[in-house]
Protein backbone atom coordinates (compact mmCIF):
# COMPACT_ATOMS: atom_id res chain seq x y z
CA UNK A 1 0.00 0.00 0.00
CA UNK A 2 1.07 3.19 -0.57
CA UNK A 3 2.06 5.77 1.60
CA UNK A 4 0.86 8.65 -0.03
CA UNK A 5 -1.49 10.56 1.92
CA UNK A 6 -4.86 11.76 0.00
CA UNK A 7 -6.75 13.55 3.31
CA UNK A 8 -4.74 14.90 6.47
CA UNK A 9 -6.55 16.33 9.41
CA UNK A 10 -3.58 18.58 11.56
CA UNK A 11 -5.20 19.07 15.43
CA UNK A 12 -8.17 19.86 13.62
CA UNK A 13 -10.68 22.11 16.04
CA UNK A 14 -14.05 23.43 15.66
CA UNK A 15 -16.50 24.92 18.38
CA UNK A 16 -19.97 25.85 17.64
CA UNK A 17 -20.13 28.66 20.65
CA UNK A 18 -18.89 26.69 23.73
CA UNK A 19 -19.35 23.74 22.03
CA UNK A 20 -16.12 22.00 20.94
CA UNK A 21 -17.23 19.48 17.84
CA UNK A 22 -13.98 18.39 17.03
CA UNK A 23 -11.08 18.56 19.23
CA UNK A 24 -7.57 18.37 17.92
CA UNK A 25 -8.65 15.58 15.80
CA UNK A 26 -5.09 14.71 13.58
CA UNK A 27 -6.14 11.82 10.77
CA UNK A 28 -4.53 10.79 8.09
CA UNK A 29 -6.06 8.85 5.05
CA UNK A 30 -3.19 6.88 2.76
CA UNK A 31 -4.06 6.13 -0.53
CA UNK A 32 -5.38 2.32 -0.83
CA UNK A 33 -7.15 2.79 2.83
CA UNK A 34 -11.17 1.37 2.98
CA UNK A 35 -10.68 4.24 6.15
CA UNK A 36 -13.59 3.45 8.34
CA UNK A 37 -14.26 6.52 10.80
CA UNK A 38 -16.62 5.55 13.75
CA UNK A 39 -18.27 7.17 16.29
CA UNK A 40 -21.10 7.66 18.07
CA UNK A 41 -23.68 10.06 16.80
CA UNK A 42 -23.22 13.13 18.09
CA UNK A 43 -19.05 12.73 18.09
CA UNK A 44 -18.24 14.84 15.87
CA UNK A 45 -17.74 12.53 12.37
CA UNK A 46 -19.82 14.70 9.92
CA UNK A 47 -18.18 18.41 11.63
CA UNK A 48 -14.35 16.76 10.52
CA UNK A 49 -15.81 15.52 6.74
CA UNK A 50 -17.32 18.86 6.67
CA UNK A 51 -14.41 20.48 7.55
CA UNK A 52 -12.37 18.29 5.39
CA UNK A 53 -14.42 19.16 2.98
CA UNK A 54 -14.69 23.55 3.06
CA UNK A 55 -18.36 23.55 3.83
CA UNK A 56 -17.11 24.19 7.34
CA UNK A 57 -14.11 26.41 8.35
CA UNK A 58 -12.18 25.16 11.18
CA UNK A 59 -12.01 27.09 14.16
CA UNK A 60 -8.25 25.56 14.31
CA UNK A 61 -5.68 23.19 12.65
CA UNK A 62 -5.08 22.70 9.27
CA UNK A 63 -6.74 20.52 6.60
CA UNK A 64 -4.60 18.77 3.54
CA UNK A 65 -6.14 17.02 0.88
CA UNK A 66 -3.76 15.60 -1.51
CA UNK A 67 -0.86 17.26 0.37
CA UNK A 68 -2.32 20.72 -0.42
CA UNK A 69 -3.24 23.09 2.41
CA UNK A 70 -4.37 26.20 0.93
CA UNK A 71 -8.05 26.87 0.43
CA UNK A 72 -7.76 27.18 -3.63
CA UNK A 73 -5.49 24.47 -3.84
CA UNK A 74 -8.10 22.79 -1.97
CA UNK A 75 -10.78 23.62 -4.36
CA UNK A 76 -9.01 22.30 -7.36
CA UNK A 77 -8.88 18.89 -5.39
CA UNK A 78 -11.93 18.22 -5.29
CA UNK A 79 -12.45 17.54 -8.89
CA UNK A 80 -10.58 14.19 -7.53
CA UNK A 81 -13.07 13.46 -5.08
CA UNK A 82 -16.17 12.56 -4.40
CA UNK A 83 -18.27 13.01 -1.40
CA UNK A 84 -21.31 12.40 0.15
CA UNK A 85 -21.73 14.31 3.66
CA UNK A 86 -25.29 14.08 6.21
CA UNK A 87 -28.21 13.99 4.33
CA UNK A 88 -28.20 13.02 0.28
CA UNK A 89 -27.96 16.42 -1.40
CA UNK A 90 -29.05 17.45 -4.81
CA UNK A 91 -31.82 20.10 -6.54
CA UNK A 92 -34.92 18.59 -6.16
CA UNK A 93 -36.89 19.81 -9.20
CA UNK A 94 -34.38 18.22 -11.41
CA UNK A 95 -34.48 14.80 -12.38
CA UNK A 96 -31.58 11.94 -10.69
CA UNK A 97 -29.49 11.87 -14.70
CA UNK A 98 -30.11 15.88 -14.64
CA UNK A 99 -28.74 16.17 -11.27
CA UNK A 100 -25.27 13.88 -11.95
CA UNK A 101 -24.82 15.86 -14.76
CA UNK A 102 -24.58 19.39 -13.39
CA UNK A 103 -22.95 18.58 -10.24
CA UNK A 104 -20.23 16.31 -12.11
CA UNK A 105 -19.95 19.19 -14.72
CA UNK A 106 -18.65 21.18 -12.61
CA UNK A 107 -15.70 18.95 -11.39
CA UNK A 108 -14.99 18.62 -15.21
CA UNK A 109 -15.78 16.94 -18.38
CA UNK A 110 -17.32 13.88 -18.08
CA UNK A 111 -16.79 10.06 -20.31
CA UNK A 112 -19.48 9.57 -22.75
CA UNK A 113 -20.89 7.02 -20.61
CA UNK A 114 -20.13 7.85 -17.20
CA UNK A 115 -23.87 9.16 -15.94
CA UNK A 116 -25.31 5.94 -17.16
CA UNK A 117 -22.23 3.73 -15.91
CA UNK A 118 -22.66 5.29 -12.44
CA UNK A 119 -26.49 5.00 -12.87
CA UNK A 120 -26.21 1.61 -13.18
CA UNK A 121 -23.88 0.71 -10.59
CA UNK A 122 -25.92 2.41 -7.89
CA UNK A 123 -29.38 0.68 -9.40
CA UNK A 124 -31.12 3.87 -10.59
CA UNK A 125 -31.10 3.85 -14.16
CA UNK A 126 -35.10 2.87 -14.35
CA UNK A 127 -35.42 6.35 -12.32
CA UNK A 128 -32.98 8.22 -13.92
CA UNK A 129 -35.29 10.45 -15.33
CA UNK A 130 -38.12 10.82 -13.02
CA UNK A 131 -37.69 14.09 -10.82
CA UNK A 132 -35.12 13.86 -7.72
CA UNK A 133 -37.54 15.14 -5.71
CA UNK A 134 -40.01 12.36 -5.66
CA UNK A 135 -37.71 9.29 -4.88
CA UNK A 136 -38.13 7.45 -1.81
CA UNK A 137 -35.18 7.48 0.89
CA UNK A 138 -33.21 4.85 -0.16
CA UNK A 139 -33.37 6.38 -3.80
CA UNK A 140 -32.31 9.22 -3.16
CA UNK A 141 -29.36 7.86 -0.50
CA UNK A 142 -27.96 5.93 -3.80
CA UNK A 143 -28.41 9.56 -6.16
CA UNK A 144 -26.04 10.76 -3.23
CA UNK A 145 -24.07 7.74 -3.88
CA UNK A 146 -23.94 8.13 -7.46
CA UNK A 147 -23.22 11.50 -7.42
CA UNK A 148 -20.21 10.85 -5.23
CA UNK A 149 -18.60 7.99 -7.23
CA UNK A 150 -19.35 9.90 -11.14
CA UNK A 151 -15.97 11.03 -12.67
CA UNK A 152 -14.41 7.90 -11.47
CA UNK A 153 -13.07 10.30 -8.58
CA UNK A 154 -9.64 8.84 -6.85
CA UNK A 155 -11.15 9.29 -3.54
CA UNK A 156 -14.54 9.34 -2.05
CA UNK A 157 -15.74 10.39 1.18
CA UNK A 158 -19.41 8.59 2.51
CA UNK A 159 -20.41 9.80 5.83
CA UNK A 160 -23.13 7.12 6.77
CA UNK A 161 -23.73 5.58 3.45
CA UNK A 162 -25.98 2.81 4.62
CA UNK A 163 -28.46 5.23 5.92
CA UNK A 164 -31.87 4.33 4.16
CA UNK A 165 -30.92 1.83 2.55
CA UNK A 166 -32.51 -1.64 2.80
CA UNK A 167 -30.68 -4.98 3.68
CA UNK A 168 -29.98 -5.62 0.13
CA UNK A 169 -28.72 -2.00 -0.49
CA UNK A 170 -26.59 -2.36 2.30
CA UNK A 171 -25.09 -5.52 0.52
CA UNK A 172 -24.35 -3.74 -2.40
CA UNK A 173 -23.20 -0.67 -0.88
CA UNK A 174 -20.17 -2.68 0.73
CA UNK A 175 -19.05 -4.76 -2.26
CA UNK A 176 -18.99 -1.27 -4.68
CA UNK A 177 -16.57 0.15 -1.97
CA UNK A 178 -14.87 -3.58 -1.91
CA UNK A 179 -14.95 -3.65 -5.96
CA UNK A 180 -14.15 -0.11 -6.58
CA UNK A 181 -11.09 -0.34 -4.21
CA UNK A 182 -9.98 -3.53 -5.32
CA UNK A 183 -10.14 -2.96 -8.98
CA UNK A 184 -9.95 1.07 -9.06
CA UNK A 185 -7.95 1.40 -6.59
CA UNK A 186 -10.27 4.21 -5.45
CA UNK A 187 -9.71 5.27 -1.33
CA UNK A 188 -12.46 5.97 0.69
CA UNK A 189 -13.58 7.45 3.45
CA UNK A 190 -16.38 5.69 5.44
CA UNK A 191 -18.03 7.62 8.45
CA UNK A 192 -20.57 5.05 10.73
CA UNK A 193 -21.67 4.74 13.74
CA UNK A 194 -22.19 0.73 12.91
CA UNK A 195 -18.67 -1.23 14.27
CA UNK A 196 -19.80 -4.29 11.95
CA UNK A 197 -20.43 -2.04 9.06
CA UNK A 198 -16.73 -0.64 9.17
CA UNK A 199 -15.24 -3.91 10.15
CA UNK A 200 -16.70 -5.87 6.99
CA UNK A 201 -14.95 -3.26 4.39
CA UNK A 202 -12.41 -1.39 6.39
CA UNK A 203 -9.08 -1.61 5.88
CA UNK A 204 -7.79 1.73 8.59
CA UNK A 205 -10.38 2.28 11.47
CA UNK A 206 -10.18 5.54 13.77
CA UNK A 207 -12.55 6.06 16.68
CA UNK A 208 -13.66 9.10 17.93
CA UNK A 209 -15.30 10.48 20.86
CA UNK A 210 -16.70 14.02 21.78
CA UNK A 211 -14.58 15.26 18.64
CA UNK A 212 -11.15 13.51 20.47
CA UNK A 213 -9.38 10.62 18.83
CA UNK A 214 -9.32 7.47 20.95
CA UNK A 215 -7.95 5.01 18.50
CA UNK A 216 -6.34 4.75 14.85
CA UNK A 217 -5.46 1.38 13.83
CA UNK A 218 -5.23 -1.48 11.16
CA UNK A 219 -8.65 -2.96 11.22
CA UNK A 220 -7.44 -6.14 12.35
CA UNK A 221 -6.54 -4.90 15.96
CA UNK A 222 -9.97 -3.51 16.41
CA UNK A 223 -10.77 -7.23 15.61
CA UNK A 224 -8.42 -8.45 18.32
CA UNK A 225 -10.02 -5.46 20.76
CA UNK A 226 -13.88 -7.01 19.98
CA UNK A 227 -13.19 -10.53 19.61
CA UNK A 228 -10.99 -10.41 23.56
CA UNK A 229 -14.19 -10.83 25.27
CA UNK A 230 -16.35 -13.14 27.47
CA UNK A 231 -19.39 -13.30 29.64
CA UNK A 232 -20.20 -15.74 32.41
CA UNK A 233 -23.47 -16.55 34.67
CA UNK A 234 -23.28 -17.86 37.78
CA UNK A 235 -25.31 -18.76 40.59
CA UNK A 236 -22.73 -17.04 42.80
CA UNK A 237 -21.34 -14.06 41.11
CA UNK A 238 -19.67 -12.23 43.76
CA UNK A 239 -17.74 -15.64 44.15
CA UNK A 240 -16.96 -15.89 40.47
CA UNK A 241 -16.44 -12.17 40.39
CA UNK A 242 -13.60 -13.04 43.35
CA UNK A 243 -12.40 -16.07 41.60
CA UNK A 244 -11.69 -13.67 38.66
CA UNK A 245 -10.13 -10.88 40.07
CA UNK A 246 -7.92 -13.30 41.43
CA UNK A 247 -6.59 -14.90 37.98
CA UNK A 248 -6.26 -11.64 36.23
CA UNK A 249 -8.86 -11.26 34.05
CA UNK A 250 -8.83 -8.09 32.23
CA UNK A 251 -11.62 -5.54 32.13
CA UNK A 252 -13.93 -6.89 34.79
CA UNK A 253 -17.27 -5.54 34.56
CA UNK A 254 -20.76 -6.40 36.30
CA UNK A 255 -23.38 -6.85 33.97
CA UNK A 256 -27.46 -7.60 33.12
CA UNK A 257 -26.91 -10.74 35.64
CA UNK A 258 -23.74 -11.24 34.16
CA UNK A 259 -20.02 -10.65 34.63
CA UNK A 260 -17.82 -9.36 31.53
CA UNK A 261 -14.41 -10.11 31.17
CA UNK A 262 -11.00 -10.35 28.87
CA UNK A 263 -9.01 -13.35 29.22
CA UNK A 264 -6.44 -15.35 27.79
CA UNK A 265 -8.22 -18.31 25.62
CA UNK A 266 -5.71 -20.86 26.18
CA UNK A 267 -6.08 -20.02 29.75
CA UNK A 268 -9.75 -21.24 29.91
CA UNK A 269 -9.33 -24.36 30.93
CA UNK A 270 -7.83 -23.42 34.30
CA UNK A 271 -10.30 -20.53 34.84
CA UNK A 272 -13.17 -23.71 34.57
CA UNK A 273 -11.50 -25.32 36.81
CA UNK A 274 -10.86 -22.83 39.35
CA UNK A 275 -14.34 -21.48 39.35
CA UNK A 276 -15.47 -25.78 39.76
CA UNK A 277 -13.45 -25.82 42.70
CA UNK A 278 -14.67 -22.22 44.29
CA UNK A 279 -18.23 -23.91 44.09
CA UNK A 280 -19.24 -20.86 42.12
CA UNK A 281 -22.48 -22.36 40.57
CA UNK A 282 -21.16 -21.46 36.73
CA UNK A 283 -24.11 -21.79 34.62
CA UNK A 284 -22.26 -20.36 31.28
CA UNK A 285 -19.40 -19.55 30.29
CA UNK A 286 -19.43 -18.03 26.24
CA UNK A 287 -17.04 -16.15 24.14
CA UNK A 288 -18.83 -12.33 23.48
CA UNK A 289 -18.25 -9.48 20.94
CA UNK A 290 -17.99 -5.80 22.50
CA UNK A 291 -20.24 -3.44 21.09
CA UNK A 292 -18.97 -0.29 19.89
CA UNK A 293 -20.68 1.29 22.92
CA UNK A 294 -18.51 -0.52 25.52
CA UNK A 295 -15.32 -0.28 23.57
CA UNK A 296 -16.14 3.73 23.30
CA UNK A 297 -16.79 3.78 27.00
CA UNK A 298 -13.43 1.25 27.53
CA UNK A 299 -11.54 3.72 25.21
CA UNK A 300 -12.85 7.17 26.98
CA UNK A 301 -12.30 5.77 30.29
CA UNK A 302 -8.50 5.04 29.19
CA UNK A 303 -8.20 8.63 27.30
CA UNK A 304 -9.67 10.36 30.29
CA UNK A 305 -6.64 7.77 32.40
CA UNK A 306 -4.22 10.08 30.00
CA UNK A 307 -5.34 13.48 30.57
CA UNK A 308 -5.49 13.13 34.27
CA UNK B 1 -9.42 15.14 -13.46
CA UNK B 2 -8.03 18.48 -13.01
CA UNK B 3 -10.00 20.82 -13.88
CA UNK B 4 -10.16 24.00 -11.66
CA UNK B 5 -8.74 26.78 -13.72
CA UNK B 6 -8.46 30.98 -13.27
CA UNK B 7 -11.51 32.39 -11.58
CA UNK B 8 -12.95 33.03 -14.77
CA UNK B 9 -13.45 30.08 -16.11
CA UNK B 10 -14.39 28.75 -12.91
CA UNK B 11 -17.53 31.55 -12.91
CA UNK B 12 -18.02 30.67 -16.43
CA UNK B 13 -18.80 27.67 -15.89
CA UNK B 14 -20.54 27.89 -12.82
CA UNK B 15 -22.93 30.59 -14.35
CA UNK B 16 -24.01 27.67 -17.20
CA UNK B 17 -24.37 25.49 -14.08
CA UNK B 18 -26.86 28.07 -12.49
CA UNK B 19 -28.66 28.75 -16.39
CA UNK B 20 -28.71 24.88 -16.51
CA UNK B 21 -30.68 24.49 -13.37
CA UNK B 22 -33.55 27.04 -14.02
CA UNK B 23 -35.66 24.80 -16.64
CA UNK B 24 -38.33 22.40 -14.32
CA UNK B 25 -38.02 24.79 -11.77
CA UNK B 26 -41.55 27.41 -11.77
CA UNK B 27 -40.35 30.30 -9.93
CA UNK B 28 -38.00 31.92 -12.24
CA UNK B 29 -41.02 31.55 -15.18
CA UNK B 30 -43.60 32.85 -12.92
CA UNK B 31 -41.27 36.01 -11.83
CA UNK B 32 -40.16 36.81 -15.36
CA UNK B 33 -43.93 36.50 -17.10
CA UNK B 34 -45.49 37.71 -14.05
CA UNK B 35 -44.80 41.53 -15.54
CA UNK B 36 -45.50 41.31 -18.64
CA UNK B 37 -48.69 39.25 -18.19
CA UNK B 38 -49.82 42.38 -16.12
CA UNK B 39 -48.87 44.85 -18.06
CA UNK B 40 -50.83 43.08 -20.99
CA UNK B 41 -54.01 42.15 -18.83
CA UNK B 42 -54.57 45.53 -17.72
CA UNK B 43 -54.14 46.66 -21.41
CA UNK B 44 -56.44 43.77 -22.40
CA UNK B 45 -59.26 44.65 -19.57
CA UNK B 46 -59.13 48.42 -19.65
CA UNK B 47 -58.87 49.30 -22.98
CA UNK B 48 -57.36 52.58 -24.12
CA UNK B 49 -57.71 54.97 -21.70
CA UNK B 50 -60.26 58.45 -22.65
CA UNK B 51 -58.69 60.99 -24.54
CA UNK B 52 -55.94 58.66 -25.98
CA UNK B 53 -55.62 59.66 -29.37
CA UNK B 54 -51.93 58.00 -30.29
CA UNK B 55 -51.30 54.62 -28.25
CA UNK B 56 -49.05 55.84 -26.36
CA UNK B 57 -50.81 57.30 -22.89
CA UNK B 58 -51.97 53.07 -22.92
CA UNK B 59 -48.55 52.03 -23.51
CA UNK B 60 -47.11 54.32 -20.37
CA UNK B 61 -49.99 52.73 -18.04
CA UNK B 62 -49.07 49.07 -18.96
CA UNK B 63 -45.37 49.83 -18.19
CA UNK B 64 -46.85 51.66 -14.72
CA UNK B 65 -48.45 48.81 -13.92
CA UNK B 66 -45.92 45.76 -15.21
CA UNK B 67 -42.74 46.93 -13.29
CA UNK B 68 -43.76 46.58 -9.91
CA UNK B 69 -45.63 43.59 -10.52
CA UNK B 70 -42.19 42.06 -12.08
CA UNK B 71 -40.02 43.55 -9.84
CA UNK B 72 -41.95 42.05 -6.69
CA UNK B 73 -41.95 38.65 -8.21
CA UNK B 74 -38.40 38.96 -8.92
CA UNK B 75 -37.41 40.02 -5.41
CA UNK B 76 -39.57 37.05 -4.49
CA UNK B 77 -37.21 34.92 -6.85
CA UNK B 78 -34.44 36.21 -5.33
CA UNK B 79 -35.06 35.96 -1.14
CA UNK B 80 -34.90 31.91 -2.16
CA UNK B 81 -32.19 31.85 -4.20
CA UNK B 82 -29.77 30.90 -1.93
CA UNK B 83 -31.36 29.62 1.90
CA UNK B 84 -33.66 27.40 -0.47
CA UNK B 85 -30.51 25.87 -1.59
CA UNK B 86 -28.64 25.90 1.45
CA UNK B 87 -31.77 24.41 3.35
CA UNK B 88 -32.60 21.58 0.51
CA UNK B 89 -29.23 20.30 0.63
CA UNK B 90 -28.28 21.84 -3.13
CA UNK B 91 -25.66 24.14 -2.00
CA UNK B 92 -23.89 21.47 -0.37
CA UNK B 93 -24.08 19.64 -3.34
CA UNK B 94 -22.58 22.30 -4.94
CA UNK B 95 -19.76 22.95 -2.85
CA UNK B 96 -18.50 19.73 -2.92
CA UNK B 97 -17.25 20.38 -6.59
CA UNK B 98 -14.56 22.64 -7.56
CA UNK B 99 -15.87 25.81 -7.41
CA UNK B 100 -15.73 28.38 -4.61
CA UNK B 101 -18.44 30.35 -2.53
CA UNK B 102 -17.69 34.10 -5.14
CA UNK B 103 -18.20 32.21 -7.50
CA UNK B 104 -21.87 30.48 -6.79
CA UNK B 105 -22.81 34.03 -5.18
CA UNK B 106 -22.02 35.67 -8.67
CA UNK B 107 -23.07 33.47 -11.32
CA UNK B 108 -26.61 33.75 -9.16
CA UNK B 109 -26.24 37.39 -8.74
CA UNK B 110 -25.60 37.10 -12.77
CA UNK B 111 -28.38 34.77 -13.78
CA UNK B 112 -30.84 37.04 -11.75
CA UNK B 113 -29.87 40.20 -12.64
CA UNK B 114 -30.27 38.55 -16.51
CA UNK B 115 -33.66 37.41 -15.30
CA UNK B 116 -34.98 41.09 -14.48
CA UNK B 117 -33.56 42.36 -17.64
CA UNK B 118 -35.20 39.92 -19.53
CA UNK B 119 -38.35 40.48 -17.36
CA UNK B 120 -38.32 44.21 -17.72
CA UNK B 121 -37.60 44.01 -22.15
CA UNK B 122 -40.99 41.36 -22.22
CA UNK B 123 -43.21 44.08 -20.47
CA UNK B 124 -42.11 46.33 -22.96
CA UNK B 125 -42.59 44.30 -25.22
CA UNK B 126 -46.23 43.11 -24.29
CA UNK B 127 -46.99 46.90 -23.97
CA UNK B 128 -46.01 47.52 -26.97
CA UNK B 129 -47.75 44.45 -28.65
CA UNK B 130 -51.19 45.12 -27.19
CA UNK B 131 -50.90 48.56 -28.26
CA UNK B 132 -50.29 47.39 -32.08
CA UNK B 133 -53.11 44.64 -31.72
CA UNK B 134 -55.16 47.72 -30.66
CA UNK B 135 -55.22 50.47 -33.48
CA UNK B 136 -51.43 50.93 -33.18
CA UNK B 137 -49.05 54.22 -32.06
CA UNK B 138 -49.96 57.19 -34.05
CA UNK B 139 -49.42 61.24 -33.44
CA UNK B 140 -50.13 63.14 -30.16
CA UNK B 141 -52.71 65.43 -30.98
CA UNK B 142 -53.89 67.98 -28.64
CA UNK B 143 -57.69 67.92 -28.64
CA UNK B 144 -59.68 71.11 -26.96
CA UNK B 145 -63.01 71.19 -27.56
CA UNK B 146 -64.40 73.54 -30.56
CA UNK B 147 -61.09 73.40 -31.94
CA UNK B 148 -59.51 71.35 -34.39
CA UNK B 149 -57.01 69.05 -33.24
CA UNK B 150 -53.18 69.85 -33.11
CA UNK B 151 -50.60 67.56 -33.81
CA UNK B 152 -47.90 68.32 -30.38
CA UNK B 153 -45.52 65.51 -31.61
CA UNK B 154 -45.40 63.95 -34.62
CA UNK B 155 -45.41 59.52 -34.40
CA UNK B 156 -41.39 59.71 -34.56
CA UNK B 157 -40.61 62.33 -32.17
CA UNK B 158 -42.53 60.77 -29.26
CA UNK B 159 -42.02 57.12 -30.53
CA UNK B 160 -38.15 58.25 -29.71
CA UNK B 161 -38.90 59.82 -26.21
CA UNK B 162 -41.18 56.77 -25.71
CA UNK B 163 -38.54 53.94 -26.30
CA UNK B 164 -35.64 56.18 -24.18
CA UNK B 165 -38.55 56.69 -21.22
CA UNK B 166 -39.46 52.95 -21.78
CA UNK B 167 -36.04 51.65 -21.03
CA UNK B 168 -34.97 54.23 -18.49
CA UNK B 169 -36.58 51.97 -15.78
CA UNK B 170 -35.55 48.85 -17.22
CA UNK B 171 -32.50 48.38 -14.47
CA UNK B 172 -35.00 48.76 -11.60
CA UNK B 173 -36.17 44.84 -12.10
CA UNK B 174 -32.28 43.33 -11.98
CA UNK B 175 -32.44 45.73 -8.98
CA UNK B 176 -35.29 44.12 -7.15
CA UNK B 177 -33.95 40.56 -7.76
CA UNK B 178 -31.00 41.23 -6.50
CA UNK B 179 -32.41 43.12 -3.49
CA UNK B 180 -33.83 40.10 -3.27
CA UNK B 181 -30.74 37.85 -3.38
CA UNK B 182 -29.07 40.28 -0.47
CA UNK B 183 -32.03 39.38 1.60
CA UNK B 184 -31.25 35.63 0.69
CA UNK B 185 -28.08 35.64 2.25
CA UNK B 186 -29.29 37.56 5.61
CA UNK B 187 -32.50 35.70 6.32
CA UNK B 188 -32.28 31.76 6.32
CA UNK B 189 -35.66 30.69 6.61
CA UNK B 190 -37.29 31.06 2.85
CA UNK B 191 -40.47 32.45 4.24
CA UNK B 192 -39.49 34.79 6.11
CA UNK B 193 -37.07 36.24 3.51
CA UNK B 194 -40.04 36.29 0.69
CA UNK B 195 -42.00 38.41 3.48
CA UNK B 196 -38.75 40.64 4.17
CA UNK B 197 -38.41 41.29 0.46
CA UNK B 198 -42.05 41.50 -0.21
CA UNK B 199 -42.59 44.44 1.81
CA UNK B 200 -38.91 46.09 0.86
CA UNK B 201 -40.34 46.23 -2.43
CA UNK B 202 -43.31 47.33 -1.59
CA UNK B 203 -42.21 50.17 0.58
CA UNK B 204 -40.10 51.34 -1.87
CA UNK B 205 -42.95 51.64 -4.24
CA UNK B 206 -45.31 53.23 -1.78
CA UNK B 207 -42.13 55.61 -0.99
CA UNK B 208 -42.37 57.20 -4.01
CA UNK B 209 -46.49 58.05 -3.95
CA UNK B 210 -45.99 59.73 -0.59
CA UNK B 211 -42.97 61.49 -1.35
CA UNK B 212 -41.72 63.43 -4.50
CA UNK B 213 -37.96 62.84 -3.79
CA UNK B 214 -38.21 59.21 -3.25
CA UNK B 215 -36.35 58.90 -7.13
CA UNK B 216 -33.21 59.61 -5.05
CA UNK B 217 -32.96 56.75 -3.38
CA UNK B 218 -35.93 54.09 -4.69
CA UNK B 219 -34.95 52.74 -7.58
CA UNK B 220 -38.59 51.59 -8.20
CA UNK B 221 -39.58 55.16 -8.50
CA UNK B 222 -37.68 54.91 -11.32
CA UNK B 223 -39.75 53.58 -14.00
CA UNK B 224 -42.90 55.58 -12.73
CA UNK B 225 -41.09 58.55 -12.88
CA UNK B 226 -40.16 57.71 -16.68
CA UNK B 227 -43.46 56.23 -17.81
CA UNK B 228 -45.15 59.05 -15.96
CA UNK B 229 -43.40 61.62 -18.24
CA UNK B 230 -44.57 59.40 -21.47
CA UNK B 231 -47.92 59.64 -20.44
CA UNK B 232 -48.02 63.42 -19.83
CA UNK B 233 -46.04 64.06 -23.52
CA UNK B 234 -48.67 61.45 -24.70
CA UNK B 235 -51.12 63.92 -23.32
CA UNK B 236 -49.43 66.92 -25.34
CA UNK B 237 -48.16 68.33 -22.41
CA UNK B 238 -45.09 69.97 -23.08
CA UNK B 239 -43.74 71.11 -19.67
CA UNK B 240 -41.20 68.58 -19.26
CA UNK B 241 -40.25 68.12 -22.69
CA UNK B 242 -36.50 69.64 -21.54
CA UNK B 243 -36.57 67.37 -18.84
CA UNK B 244 -37.18 64.28 -21.32
CA UNK B 245 -34.76 65.64 -23.86
CA UNK B 246 -32.24 66.19 -21.23
CA UNK B 247 -32.18 62.35 -19.76
CA UNK B 248 -29.13 60.40 -20.06
CA UNK B 249 -26.88 57.60 -18.33
CA UNK B 250 -26.27 60.69 -15.48
CA UNK B 251 -29.83 60.89 -14.66
CA UNK B 252 -31.09 59.73 -11.46
CA UNK B 253 -33.91 57.78 -12.88
CA UNK B 254 -30.94 55.87 -14.75
CA UNK B 255 -28.46 56.06 -11.92
CA UNK B 256 -30.50 55.02 -8.83
CA UNK B 257 -31.45 51.59 -9.92
CA UNK B 258 -27.71 51.21 -11.42
CA UNK B 259 -26.21 51.74 -7.88
CA UNK B 260 -29.10 50.29 -6.34
CA UNK B 261 -28.31 46.66 -8.49
CA UNK B 262 -24.69 47.43 -7.88
CA UNK B 263 -24.59 47.96 -3.55
CA UNK B 264 -27.34 44.89 -3.41
CA UNK B 265 -24.95 42.74 -5.51
CA UNK B 266 -22.25 43.98 -2.97
CA UNK B 267 -24.07 43.32 0.15
CA UNK B 268 -25.00 39.66 -1.32
CA UNK B 269 -21.62 38.85 -2.02
CA UNK B 270 -20.18 40.17 0.97
CA UNK B 271 -22.50 38.39 3.57
CA UNK B 272 -22.54 35.09 1.83
CA UNK B 273 -18.87 35.46 2.22
CA UNK B 274 -18.45 36.50 5.62
CA UNK B 275 -21.32 34.63 6.50
CA UNK B 276 -19.68 31.12 5.23
CA UNK B 277 -23.52 29.52 5.45
CA UNK B 278 -23.16 26.26 6.94
CA UNK B 279 -24.24 23.60 4.52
Amino acid sequence: MSEEIVLETRDLVRRFGAVTAVDGLSLRIRRGDVYGFLGLNGSGKTTTLRCALDLLAPSAGEVRLFGVASAAGRRAARARIGAMVEAPAFFSHLSGRRNLALLAGLSGPLARNAIDEVLELVGLEAAADRRAGHYSLGMKQRLAIALALVGQPEFVILDEPTNGLDPNGILEMRRLIQRLNRERGVTFLVSSHLIHEIELVGTRVAIIDRGRLLLEEPMEGLAERLGAGYRLRARDLPGARKVLAALGARDLADGDGELRFGYEETALPDLHAELARAECGLLTLEARRRSLEELFLELAARDAGTLT
Amino acid sequence: MSHDGNFARRLGRTLRFELSKLPGHRLPLIAVLAGPLAAAALGLASGRPEGDHSGWVHFARMIQSGFPVGAFFLAVLGAVAVNEEVNGGGMRATLLRPVGRTEIILAKLGVLAGLGLLAGLLVIAAAWLVVVTRGGFADVRLVIEGLEPVITFERAEIAAHGRTLALIGLLSLPAAAVLGLAVSTIVDTEGTAVATAAFAVGFLHLAGDVVESARNFSFLASPRVASGRLEELAQGIKTHLAEVEALGPGAPEVLVPLASLVAFGILAVLVFRLRNLRC
